[in-house]
């Protein structure tokens, strides 16, 4: 068999829960030697139970809960254990003599803990020039809260996913410690290229992750709205967002299939398109103030759109408006548009239907996305054609925008006779995306996509027994990966001290009479 | 915006290809940041994803889409027509020469072109073949379409997210299910390529963003055989606040009894004391023995009381310097508004103003996606525009005639 891809890569790993283990989880299933540096004054959060069984202690390290914790021993596949009392002067001595075995060090303590323990980068550059040292946490080493603990469930909040997560009318929804999953990523792209840039110019690096900034990545283009535009995008259930007014109005000549296709997002553009029309007296109305208020009157305001638009030449509404640096343009076959707007499409997908529909039984569900007229088309044949979905208010992309709410109804009304796997089938085969809202079970006993990729792997674990760890989400066309049980605490410890760092049976007898190794 | 072409990336030898749409803009993203030269190849036009919102002062334009500017920055912008034959000849001479080649085009596509990994990668066997699809290369749901709600459902991660009363819901806005694809991607194209610097062997890697979606596992079914239900439940017997109001906004914090009140409510108790808003109740409340399984409305209504009445006397800045202060894990609810007003980003210098001629103006972009050290991320190149870099690649690279250009253009090869 072919050497593993990582064989000889050696790391220092000092992390906990999630947001570090992930980082270093891929290292160790590609064959590097990842040695998890734990102890009893770092116990990692998933070395302990959220709620340990009635009469136990807190779990110390030797304690059986520390093995038992599944999530532990999900996230930590692969890697080597030594349980290293770090309040201990020798402890730390012998985290550093780990620390030069190392090609990799990584941890995710709160701000700035590992310079308190004489463990910071800039000691350790002094005795390994060319260390690689990557420390993760909240937000950041440097700055007023550098030292902030937390977990990621809450920093969400914080990097402004929370708030684009959930129903607008609603509060935002949890969306559990997503940027825990964010991070890592981050994290070990930027080791990989440190560590060819090592090998090219001798140069170490140090590396100084905020999982906040990194999370504000995902950000971006919401970012760069406010940013240039002050406005702020919030959650928007499973829809995407309207404008107002939004669609084609009727020009002159009357009786004739022409219009001029208007489309306002933002408050400036519905100022100049007052402007436009010459600021009559209803545009002052607080009915329609602000898009939210727009578009629940907008009805009304279709109305009196049109009122205007029905005066002149549809080439004449559009003249003006581009004046006044409002999206407008002609139509001459109103339907046609209203299936292709791909010019205005704001947000992606800007579709409809778009969402969660409940099957059968009542607790599945199944995403459906339809993107285009042909798509909407072979849907209606999966669904059997019912007729209201040839009702005008239904037959084009705006009409469907418009009335969402009843044409979520009449769908699940389809949905809910049939399976969730049904409906996926049926519908992708006829070329409409839809997908099972899959929960553990079906990822793990039924979707034969992740069979195919072997994406879980059965592990044996002493104290847990059967369980499953995921490989990465890629795999290479030559090396494979293997994945091998999460360690116990301290279960490497002789082996690494010999190993490792060349440490005789005397030596290792005397840290555990010190305490060192607990 | 200060000079910084002077910083040298960690990844400065190297040049990817980078032929994806919003599925992959993500990875050649991460890699320019490191330093590599990335071309990002878009079909004559320009890609349709430049369509999509939002768009610099509100104007659609193909060259404004923020959603763009935001994945592709640190790339420089050629336009190729790979499915035609002189562009596929012109595709495999910049392969000659790159590490790395990022596709999101449907399993079968660059096959079909003759532009598979089993050419390329006898053209340059040291080449890097990155290909992200929703579900994989091979497999029964390869040519599934896979847009974001439906790889977010199938990736187990939707299920638990959003309230009981209505459907499981996605995050809004622009796909993150694709982010998180290309953030993968990234991770597996530095794998093969650290092994390929040992060993100068190429690797074909294969992305698939359900299983990326995944990547949280499901260890609640694997050892209790439980299937988490919706984060926000409305419908549970009790109504317990998660999400408060505070002066100008929304804060995120939960409370509970037993060992976590050590950690959780304690130093809150100590920070209402220190305000001068105390409660009695709450201090004398017996928070080890407190059960939320076991507990009353009436008794929740009464702790949450005071709690409410404390976060509404305080904007969501305060209570976030509060919270650092007294080192308490919670956080406002911060929207980008808030966000791009944060101190601590100020403080560690976060943001980067971008030049953009072409719109007359430099725009705030977010700030490296690391802070490192020797070698520090930057955005030294704005997102190009459509075909910005043809003549520096074709003709002073390649070496095309001027004659040579004209014809590509002129048969929209180019």
């Amino acid at each position: 068999m072919a050497k593993k891809m990582l064989e000889g890569l050696k790391v220092a790993d000092f992390t906990t829960v999630i947001a570090g283990p992930v980082i270093t989880k891929p290292l160790a299933a590609y064959g590097a030697t990842v040695l998890k540096i734990e102890g009893r004054n770092h116990l990692d959060l998933f070395r302990q139970g959220m709620v340990p069984p009635v009469g136990t202690d807190f779990p110390g390290p030797f304690n059986p809960w520390a093995n038992r914790n599944p999530a532990g021993a999900f996230y930590n596949t692969g890697k080597l254990s030594i349980s290293l009392n770090l309040a201990k002067a020798k402890g730390r001595e012998i985290a550093k003599q780990f620390i030069m075995w190392a090609d990799i060090v990584v941890e995710n303590f709160a701000g700035g803990a590992m310079k308190r323990m004489g463990l910071g980068y800039e000691e350790l550059k002094e005795i390994k020039p060319d260390l690689i040292m990557l420390s993760s946490c909240m937000q950041g080493q440097t700055g007023p809260h550098a030292s902030h603990p937390g977990y990621g469930t809450q920093l969400v909040n914080l990097a402004g996913l929370s708030s684009i997560a959930g129903w607008p009318d609603r509060e935002p929804a949890g969306i559990g410690p997503y940027t825990d999953y964010v991070a890592p990523r981050h994290s070990l792209v930027a080791i990989l290229a440190a560590l060819d840039y090592r090998r090219r110019t001798g140069k170490g690096q140090y590396i100084d992750m905020s999982q906040f900034e990194s999370g504000l990545q995902l950000m971006a283009p919401l970012l760069l709205e406010t940013a240039t535009t002050g406005r702020v995008s919030e959650r928007e259930g499973n829809y995407n967002p309207l404008a107002a007014p939004h669609g084609a109005y009727p020009c002159l000549p009357t009786r004739t299939d022409r219009y001029c296709v208007i489309a306002i997002y933002t408050d400036e553009e519905w100022k100049n398109f007052c402007y436009a029309m010459g600021n009559p007296e209803w545009t002052e109305s607080p009915k329609f103030s602000t898009l939210q208020a727009r578009r629940d009157n907008e009805e009304e305001l279709d109305k009196l759109v049109e009122e205007w638009t029905i005066q002149f030449l549809p080439e004449d509404v559009v003249r003006r408006l581009r004046e006044a640096e409002v999206w407008a343009g002609v139509l001459d076959n109103r339907d046609e548009w209203l299936n292709h707007q791909p010019q205005i499409k704001r947000q992606s997908p800007y579709t409809a239907p778009h969402g969660i529909y409940r099957c059968h039984p009542e607790y599945r569900w199944c995403a459906i996305a339809v993107t285009n007229d042909e798509e909407w088309q072979s849907f209606c044949r999966v669904i059997g054609d019912p007729a209201w979905t040839k009702e005008s208010r239904f037959s084009t992309l705006h009409g469907r925008q418009e009335n969402v709410e009843e044409m979520d109804r009449l769908i699940a009304e389809w949905t809910s006779s049939h399976t969730a796997e049904d409906v996926m089938a049926m519908m992708q085969a006829a070329g409409v995306a839809a997908g099972v809202l899959q929960t553990g079970e079906d990822l793990m006993e039924k979707d034969p996509q992740m069979a195919h990729r072997h994406f879980y792997w059965e592990l044996q674990h002493p104290e847990i027994g059967r369980y499953r760890g995921v490989a990465p989400s890629f795999v290479f066309h030559e090396f494979p990966y293997e994945l091998q049980r999460a360690p116990l605490m301290g279960e490497h410890n002789e082996y690494a001290l010999k190993e490792f760092l060349g440490m005789s049976d005397e030596e290792i007898e005397e840290l555990i009479r010190e305490g060192v190794l607990e | 915006m200060t000079e910084k072409n002077a910083v040298e990336g960690m990844l400065s030898p190297y040049r990817a290809l980078d032929l994806t749409d919003e599925k992959g803009y993500l990875c050649g993203r991460l890699l320019g940041d490191l330093g590599a030269d990335v071309l990002k190849i878009e079909t004559p036009g320009g890609d349709p994803d430049r369509n999509q919102g939002p768009f610099y002062q509100d104007k659609v334009d193909p060259e404004k889409s923020l959603f763009w500017f935001a994945y592709n920055n640190n790339k420089r912008g050629i336009t190729l027509d790979i499915e035609k034959a002189e562009g596929q000849d012109i595709l495999k001479k910049l392969v000659k020469s790159a590490d790395f080649l990022i596709e999101s085009f449907p399993p079968g596509y660059m096959d079909r072109l003759g532009l598979g990994y089993s050419t390329l990668g006898k053209i340059n066997p040291g080449l890097i073949m990155v290909a992200i699809t929703p579900f994989g290369q091979t497999g029964p749901y390869k040519d599934f379409k896979g847009p974001d709600i439906v790889v977010w459902a199938m990736g187990g991660r939707m299920y638990s997210i959003g309230e009981d009363d209505r459907p499981p819901t996605r995050i809004s806005h622009h796909s993150q299910a694709y982010l998180q694809g290309g953030l993968e991607a990234a991770t597996g194209a530095m794998l093969a390529f650290y092994h390929r610097q040992m060993t100068g062997e190429g690797q074909y890697v294969d992305v698939s963003i359900q299983a990326a979606a995944a990547q949280q596992g499901n260890s609640a079914w694997d050892s209790r055989n439980i299937v988490p239900q919706r984060t926000m439940p409305t419908r549970s017997r009790l109504r317990i606040t998660r999400v408060w109001q505070c002066k100008d906004g929304k804060v995120s914090f939960g409370y509970a009894g037993g060992r976590m009140a050590e950690r959780f409510v304690k130093p809150f108790l100590q920070w209402m004391e220190n305000e001068g808003m105390a409660d009695s109740y709450l201090t004398n409340f017996d928070w080890e023995d407190f059960d939320m399984a076991k507990t009353t409305q009436a008794t929740i209504d009464r702790i949450e009381e005071p709690i409410a009445r404390f976060f509404a006397s305080f904007t969501k800045e305060e209570l976030l310097e509060g919270a650092v202060r007294n080192r308490m894990m919670f956080y406002p609810t911060f929207n980008t508004a808030d966000i791009l007003q944060s101190p601590q980003l100020d403080a560690r210098d976060y943001w980067e103003e971008v030049e953009h001629p072409e719109l007359k103006t430099s725009i705030l972009y977010p700030g490296a996606f690391a802070k490192i050290s020797g070698n520090p991320v930057t955005i030294s190149k704005r997102p190009p525009l459509i075909g910005e870099h043809n003549h520096e690649i074709y003709q002073q690279e390649l070496g095309l005639s001027p004659e040579e250009f004209k014809k590509l253009e002129e048969s929209k090869v180019i």
